[in-house]
Order: structure tokens, then sequence, then C-alpha cells
């Protein structure tokens, strides 16, 4: 896309989230702010090789959590099509696990990135330090979700594959970003809106 | 492509998949309890005789009600229930209208009960209640309000629920609401907006199933938390001992059942499914965003009043905040997010009618979840209801466009608890954006006028004069 164009879009929409913000029209200011600022994140993410790099952080950290847990992987920089490659050891042969889109974790940061860099109530200082922890939280559960599938591959073989990575990785990636977004979102926004009513209370 | 279509589902989908997931399974757990609340096993405990009658004291707070109230007060004289046990007190709260002099007039209407009223200094719903409740003395305590019509049945059912459990403390009846196309007080068809009309008959499905159904399961879990504004009755003992209904949130009455559930865990609230009230669809789709919006921003309030409730989500029996806001709040923020970004995933290189087959597909499913919705209802129903819903079988089309509009609506709530005062007005996202743009246009135009072409002007005329 054009830089120019991707500059014009940019700077649109900032107006227009500026114009709610400052109009406290909060249901639009919301929407239009994190889901342009996901868009933002992902776009961006792509065209730089920021996702590349996630990618080959995911895979280096599931590389590393399966050699402690004494699981044989290995990752190949120049696999034919992949960009990289975990290969388990088994009895009966190998599988080889491509870090893509879906288990890069691009598009999860980008979205709780823009969920909590606009959520309305917070310091700025306190959205942006969540946010930091959000994606650092979120990249642990992606390998927690490849290592489910490494430790699945090595232990029931290569026949479990599908389920292992259909069903299991994802309902555990679910369960842990819905935990990420309960201790991130949920009960820190009970503990604003006790402190609001208290001082309100106070007030009167 | 199948396989692709579900791998996208689940993956990219999840966050719109899971939330009806959970509806699925709620339509499922309501099935059950739809079978426990089947007519022929409620039939059959309408049958009992009560063991005793006792006073019953019937609140109606009355603001500028002078239209409404002959109905309401109509609906009360219809009752069942012993009316030499019946006390009625119409608190009128500051009215502007004819209020007092129609409460004068339907004095005059015999009737074995007593019927009185008292004028209060103040506006607010809440304050007028808690004026009632230290004015009677029934043993029982029944607030409706007063545009509300109650079933001839209504308040014999509501206290059969006391007077088959001691441990009832409280207990909400079961809110119908009317159809749009009939006027309520004349019995008359009349004219409405298509739109108005189905809003009206999802409004219908929606509460049926909430309180005929939904509300029995919490009931049944003690994790019942809401009770209608419109019906609902507590016993007067247990009542005195609260703060009853404090103003401290917007939603007085859940913060009365969570008060009742910290202080009394023993005793219990419930929702009685055949205590019928009904009442009046939402005028209009603003009316309907403030209230949904209300009702969010309630729950939120409440819940950070009650954090011993902030129990584990997966625990079945008794309150647990984290079992609802889980739902409503932590899954609320990415479903926003991937609502819009669903449809975009075709730039990241997922092909353009994957994208489509799976937003189709999702709707299909959640078309699915509405009809087994629907069957459940016309299971239970009974009378009018079941012919009502027979008639808009068709409703499961168009009720997952109603819920998702409704969980927008919602969603506002998280957004105003945040950043407004609880006196905060409540306006549609589309008339806000109209005033703000009508501001934006005002100061443009004054900084044009006032400032910007006078300081051009002056420069020009510098230049010219300078030449």
């Amino acid at each position: 896309m054009d830089l120019w164009l991707i500059i014009t879009l940019t700077g649109i929409w900032a107006l227009i989230v500026a114009f709610f913000r400052l109009n406290r029209i909060w249901l639009p200011f919301y929407i239009v702010g994190s889901v342009g600022l996901a868009f933002v994140i992902i776009f961006l993410g792509r065209a730089t090789g920021l996702e590349q790099a996630l990618q080959i952080g995911v895979a280096a950290g599931v590389h590393a959590s399966s050699i402690a847990l004494g699981l044989p992987t290995e990752i190949f920089q120049s696999a034919p099509g992949a960009i990289l490659v975990l290969v388990i050891s088994q009895d009966i042969g190998w599988t080889m696990l491509q870090v893509t889109v879906e288990s890069s974790g691009l598009l999860e940061s980008g979205v709780i990135a823009g969920m909590l860099l606009f959520y309305p109530g917070w310091s700025i200082r306190k959205r942006i330090w969540f946010t930091i922890g959000a994606i650092v939280l979120t990249y642990m559960s992606n390998v927690i979700r490849l290592m489910v599938i490494v430790i699945t591959l090595h232990y029931m073989g290569k026949s479990s594959l599908l389920i292992s990575h259909t069903i299991i990785g994802r309902a555990v990636f679910f369960a842990l970003v819905v935990g990420i977004y309960w201790f991130l979102m949920t009960r820190p926004t009970l503990r604003t809106v006790k402190h609001k009513i208290d001082d309100e209370l106070m007030a009167s | 492509m199948t396989d692709e279509l579900v791998g996208f589902v689940l993956f990219w989908g999840v966050w719109l998949f899971v939330p009806m997931l959970i509806d699925g399974t709620t339509a499922v757990a309501y099935f059950i309890g739809g079978i426990r609340a089947r007519p022929s096993v409620r039939a059959k405990a309408r049958q009992k005789p009560l063991d005793q009658y006792p006073r019953v004291s019937l609140l109606i707070p009355a603001y500028n009600a002078a239209k409404v109230l002959p109905y309401c007060l109509d609906s009360v004289r219809k009752q069942t229930y012993p009316h030499s046990q019946l006390d009625v007190l119409i608190i009128d709260n500051q009215s502007s209208d004819t209020t007092r002099a129609v409460v004068a007039s339907q004095q005059a209407i015999s009737f074995a009960g007593n019927l009185s009223w008292i004028s209060l200094p103040y506006k607010g719903k809440s304050g007028a209640l808690n004026a009632g409740i230290h004015r009677v003395n029934g043993e029982i305590i029944i607030n409706i309000d007063a545009d509300t019509v109650l079933d001839p049945d209504a308040i014999l059912e509501m206290v059969r629920a006391f007077d088959n459990d001691p441990q009832v403390a409280g207990a909400t009846g079961a809110i119908e609401v009317l159809p749009a196309d009939v006027d309520p007080m004349t019995g008359e068809k009349k004219d409405v907006h298509p739109i108005r009309y189905l809003i009206a008959e999802a409004e219908f499905l929606e509460y049926f199933a909430g309180f005929r159904i939904g509300r029995q399961y919490q009931s049944e879990t003690k994790s019942l938390f809401t009770l209608a504004g419109a019906f609902s009755a507590f016993r007067r003992d247990i009542l005195l001992k609260t703060f009853m209904y404090d103003e401290r949130t917007v939603s007085e009455d859940t913060d009365l059942t969570f008060f009742i559930a910290q202080k009394f865990p023993e005793m219990r609230v419930v929702a009685v499914a055949d205590a019928t009230a009904f009442v009046h669809p939402t005028e209009t789709l603003k009316a309907l965003y403030a209230q949904r919006l209300r009702w969010q921003r309630g729950q939120l309030e409440v819940a950070s009043q009650y954090p011993e409730f902030d129990r584990h989500p997966f625990r079945i029996k008794g309150l647990a905040i984290s079992k609802s806001l889980v739902i409503d709040h932590t899954l609320a923020f990415p479903r926003v997010v991937w609502t819009f970004l669903l449809p975009m995933m075709y730039f990241v290189g997922y092909p353009l009618t994957l994208v489509v087959s799976a937003t189709l597909s999702m709707y299909i499913i959640y078309m699915f979840v509405e009809s087994l919705y629907l069957i459940v209802s016309y299971f239970i129903a009974e009378g009018e209801a079941k012919v009502r819903i027979r008639k808009h079988w068709w409703m499961f089309i168009f009720m997952p466009a109603y819920r998702w509009t409704i969980f927008w609506f919602r969603f506002g709530g998280f957004l105003a608890v945040m950043m407004e005062a609880k006196e905060w007005r409540v306006s549609d996202p589309l008339t806000e954006t109209k005033m703000g743009a009508q501001r934006v246009a005002t100061l443009t135009l004054t900084f044009l006028t006032q400032s910007f072409l006078p300081r051009l002007a002056a420069i020009v005329g510098g230049v010219l004069r300078s030449r």
C-alpha cells in the first residue's frame, strides 16, 4: 500500500478517535480506537518483519522449553516452505511444526494492545504497563500452547497431531488468554469501579 | 474447504464462537430447567392450597402515572388472593400530573383491601420504596411499577413461594412484555412500525426465556442476583435488617439481592415462574440503549461492592460474580475487536469466500441456538404466550441480530461506568455524535469568523498597504 495513503488513513483515524474522545462518546471511541490500533499493529507487524521476528521468538522459546524438559527438538533456519521448523524425535519418525500467522501471536498482541491502550478510565502509564505485560503473557501462552502440542506429539505420536493442534492446543491457548484478559481487565476494572463508588460516597 | 472453514472458525472466530457456545450450553441447561418447569409440574404445584394467607403490602411508586395507574390498580382488584389481606400503598413522588386525583377516584371504587397513598417531597424510585417499606406492616412486601399489570394469580403465586419455603427471603415475578401493536389499556389493535413490532417481539422472547427458564435455573442453583424492578417481593423482617434500596449504585435491587446473600447466607432469593406481571415494550431504540447500558453498569457496580463473591467461575451453586463477568465483561472486549477484525482477515491472506462463509456459518449457528430457546419457551409456555410464540416461530432468524444489538448497548455500560458519574444522563451514540459534530462546526465557524479571517484580512491588508 502506498505510504502516503497509509499516513492519510492513520491521520483520519486519529482525528475520528480524537473527536469521539473530546466529546466523551465512549462506545464509538473505544471501537474505532481499539480496532484501528489493532489494524495498524497487524499491518505494520507484517510489513516490517515484526511478525517474522515473533515467529522466530516463539520457535526459540518452544525449543528452549522442550530442551529443558528433555524433549529433543531442532530448529532449521532454511527448511523449504517453512520459516522455522521444530523437529520432534520419536521412535517412529519426526514431525515438522511450522510457526505461522496463527501461532506467531502478532494478531492476539495487536488485539490486546488495542483493547488495553484505549480502555478509558485508567492512566496512560497504567495502560502502557498492562499492555507490555499482556504482550509478554500472550507470548508465553503461545509458547505453552505449542509445548502442549510438542508434548502430545512426543508421547502420543503423529496420529495425535490433528487433535493436539486443532483442539487441545487452541483450547489451552484460549483459556490462558481469557485468564490474561480477566486479570488485566476485569479484575482491575472492579477495583477501579469500587474506588470510584467509594469516592463518590465520601464526596456526598 | 470444509476443514479450512472449521479451522478458521475455531481459530480466528473463537472469540465470537465461544460466547455462542456458552449461549448454546445455556440453552441446553435451560432445556433441562424447562423440563422441571413444564406446565404439568407447575399446575400440580398451583393446586396446593396455602397453609396461611399472610398480610401482604403492595408498594406502588407513582411518578406522573395518572394514565397507567388505573389499569395497574384494576389488575390489583382482580387478584385471586384474599383482598382483606391486601394493603396497597401508592407513593407519589413529586408528580406534576393528575396522579393524586386519579388515586382519589380509585379510592372511591369498592375494594375489600386497604388502598392508601403518601406524597413525598423528593423524586426517585428508591427513596419512594424505602419510605413505603417503613409505612407498611405486611409480612410480605411486594413492589410493583405503576405501569405494570398483574396477572390475577400473581400475588397468590408470589406468596406461595414464601409459604412453601421459609428460607425464601425475596422473590422476583416473571415479567412478560406486551405486544407493541395492541393497546394494553383498551385491548384494541394499533398500527406500529414493523421494526418496533419486531423489537417488542424480541423483547418478549428474551424476557420469556430469561424469567421462565433462566432465572428458574439460577433459583435452583442459588445464583439468582437480579430481581425485576417491576415486580418483586420480600419478607418484611429480612428487608428491615438490610440497607433497603441503597442508591450507591444504579442497580439498587441487585445490590439488595447481593446484600441478602451476604448477610443471610442461609436464605434464598427465588424466581417465581407463575407470578406474572405484564410490562410495556420499550418505546424506542434510544430507550432500549439507555436501559441496557444502565443494567450493565449496575452489574459491574454491584459486583465491585461484593469481592467475597468473586469465586471461581466453574462453581455451580451460589453467587459467583466471576461466572457472569467472564462472559459479560472479559469475553466482551475481544468479541468487540474481533467483530471488526474477522472480516479483515482477507488482508492477512485468507480467501474472501472463506471469511464470508465463516461469518455466515456463525450466524447460522446462532440461529440454531435461538431456535433451541424458542422450542424450550414454547414447551413451557401456556395460554396466550404459547400462541404468541407459535405465531412468531420465525423470530429465530431475527433474534441473533437483536441479541447482537443488545450486546453493543450493554457494552456501552462498561465504558460509561469507568468515565461518567452515576448521575450522568444516558444519550445514544448517534445523538451524541450529531451534537458533537454541531459543537465542532460551531467552534470552527467561531474560529474562522472571529480569529482566522480577521487576522488573514489584517495580514493581506498589511501586504497590500506595504505595496
